[in-house]
């Protein structure tokens, strides 16, 4: 079974959880964009935290389906329909043979994520099915989904209904705020003290130059004590480097293994999410925290992505 | 060698930066690698480790379950590479796998298109000379990094170092570059700001292979140069 990709979205790609263990050779992980809604939508359909899933930007991609399938949509709200009924975000839908997914409006956030039970059915490259799109590999043939495309689902067990069901509701939607919670980076001591102070008062605009590699933002002009060198080291998603002109770049995705701009700021894993659904023109500022909160954050929010997935396997298995 | 003390610093939730301090020094990297493999070699299974110029970046899936278990982690790491740096501080382990040195060969015609002319005016040599001093030394892969496969080699003779390109140009799969003190090759197309001195006709990144890297974080390398019918003519891989 597959679903025909009728008219292609800007920037659809396949991605699991990320492409790791092969950091040492350059090979950087690709991945969501926002992690918490990718394993969202795949405990949704009841799959496994790695299992393959579309990222859709907006304009996104319209779907049609040959067969019947259960999926699910979180993160961004693109105004969902199927056969011209409106589909809600973060609940399973059952679709039926020849379903049209269509996409009508940006309502909120950048980045939403289709998952389908038992996941995309995609070749792994190295251990994953995320796309590296700048070294054109993995995913569906490395690159983003385009017209005419087919990408392959596994037939569902049982009998279904010909017609649209919307699942019950299991999930409290995580709510935006304006703060970015962050841990100093390993080169914080490299600012100098008014900027050590302005970087956590200032207002940070998100510029419209930012991508899947990484976001870039507009503010006062940071300076460096003195002129150290900074030898390329580790960078990850959320690592927010000090360029030379002044400014601030958060690496996201597609961010590369290793850097050479000097690591002052590390966003905790909790709010990543709320960076990667950041408009152009977002306002924001950074507030710091300890390594302790952001840890616990993260495991509280891994905890209730395990409790909605245990519903949801429980609702599947007694109907 | 620095006479400063590795630190080891928590650089988010699940993962450790073990910091030499020793910059671009080749021996402080070899001992980055050296200490990377101890690590291996432990019981623990990562879900990343990256090595810098200086610097060892250790990701691990998740926590220990145990109360203070991130504490116990770092103590482990820091008992890890302390006991390592004492023991290699006077006396540089040599491993087996440091002395075999890989051969590239590189194609520095001037028909593939590269900077020879131009970087000759610039270093006031001639092309020969430039060539001669790029293929007359062995190299250390510092890391990989940039692109999957593409190696940081160096150092390069200092009458052939030279800076970045102020702007990227496109540059093709193979091309063998100099930026600064270091030497590189571009695994795939892409815009590069390396000076090019020639091409490989090595492949140097396939993901559909076992071991998806020509290269290894580490290794030693020699550049030999072909001329442009072997080149040409190089086999498949």
């Amino acid at each position: 079974m597959s679903v025909i990709i009728e008219k292609a979205g800007l920037l659809d790609t396949i991605q699991d959880a990320g492409r790791v263990g092969w950091g040492h050779l350059g090979i950087n992980p690709n991945g969501p964009m926002d992690w918490y809604a990718h394993a969202l939508a795949n405990a949704l359909v009841g799959n496994q935290e790695n299992t393959p899933v579309i990222e859709l930007h907006f304009p996104a991609s319209t779907f049609r389906f040959t067969e019947p399938a259960s999926i699910a949509l979180a993160g961004a709200d693109f105004g969902a329909s199927v056969n011209n009924i409106p589909i809600p975000v973060n609940r399973m839908v059952q679709v039926p043979a020849g379903a049209r997914l269509h996409f009508s409006r940006k309502w909120k956030g950048e980045r939403c994520y289709l998952a389908i039970q038992n996941g995309w059915q995609v070749h792994a490259s190295l251990g994953s099915t995320s796309t590296n799109l700048k070294s054109k590999f993995g995913g569906y043939n490395g690159r983003k989904l385009m017209s005419g495309d087919q990408v392959n689902y596994r037939k569902l067990a049982g009998t279904y209904s010909n017609r649209v069901r919307i699942a019950n509701s299991f999930v409290v939607p995580i709510p935006m705020r304006p703060f970015i919670r962050v841990l100093p980076g390993p080169e914080w001591d490299w600012l100098d003290d008014a900027s050590q102070s302005s970087i956590l008062k200032n207002e940070f605009v998100l510029s419209r130059h930012s991508d899947r590699m990484a976001l870039s933002w507009d503010a006062q002009p940071l300076s460096l004590k003195s002129k150290n060198e900074m030898v390329s080291s580790a960078v990850t998603m959320g690592t927010i480097q000090l360029l030379p002109n002044g400014q601030l770049l958060t690496l996201m995705a597609d961010h590369q293994t290793v850097g050479g701009y000097p690591r002052v700021l590390q966003v905790i894993r909790a709010d990543l999410p709320i960076l990667a659904q950041l408009a152009p023109g977002s306002i924001i500022s950074f507030v710091c925290t300890n390594i302790e909160v952001a840890f616990r954050e993260w495991q509280q929010m891994k905890s209730h992505l395990q409790q909605i997935a245990n519903a949801v396997r429980l609702q599947m298995a007694f109907g | 060698m620095s006479s400063l003390l590795p630190t080891i610093y928590r650089f988010h939730e699940t993962a450790w930066l073990i910091q030499f301090h020793t910059g671009f020094d080749p021996l402080g990297n070899r001992r980055v690698h050296q200490l990377a493999r101890q690590f291996l070699a432990s019981h623990f299974s990562y879900k990343q480790v990256i090595p810098g110029y200086d610097s060892l970046y250790l990701e691990f899936e998740d926590l220990p379950l145990q109360k203070h278990g991130a504490n116990k982690l770092e103590a482990f790491i820091a008992q890890q590479v302390h006991s390592f740096w004492q023991a290699t501080d006077n006396h540089p382990i040599i491993d087996s796998e440091e002395n075999t040195v890989v051969t590239i060969p590189v194609c520095y015609d001037s028909s593939l298109g590269n900077d020879l002319e131009a970087m000759a005016i610039g270093l006031n040599l001639t092309v020969e000379e430039i060539i001669e001093l790029h293929t007359g030394r062995i190299y250390q892969v510092f890391l990989l990094g940039f692109l999957p496969g593409f190696p940081y080699m160096g150092q390069v003779d200092e009458r052939i170092a030279c800076p970045r390109k102020q702007k990227p140009v496109p540059v093709k799969a193979g091309a063998v570059g100099i930026a600064g003190q270091q030497t590189g090759i571009y695994p795939t197309h892409s815009p590069g700001g390396w000076n090019i001195v020639g091409h490989t006709p090595l492949v140097l990144f396939n993901p559909d292979t076992a071991l998806p890297t020509l290269f290894q974080p580490g290794q030693l390398v020699q550049f030999s140069p072909i001329d442009f019918t072997t080149f040409k003519n190089w086999p498949a891989a």
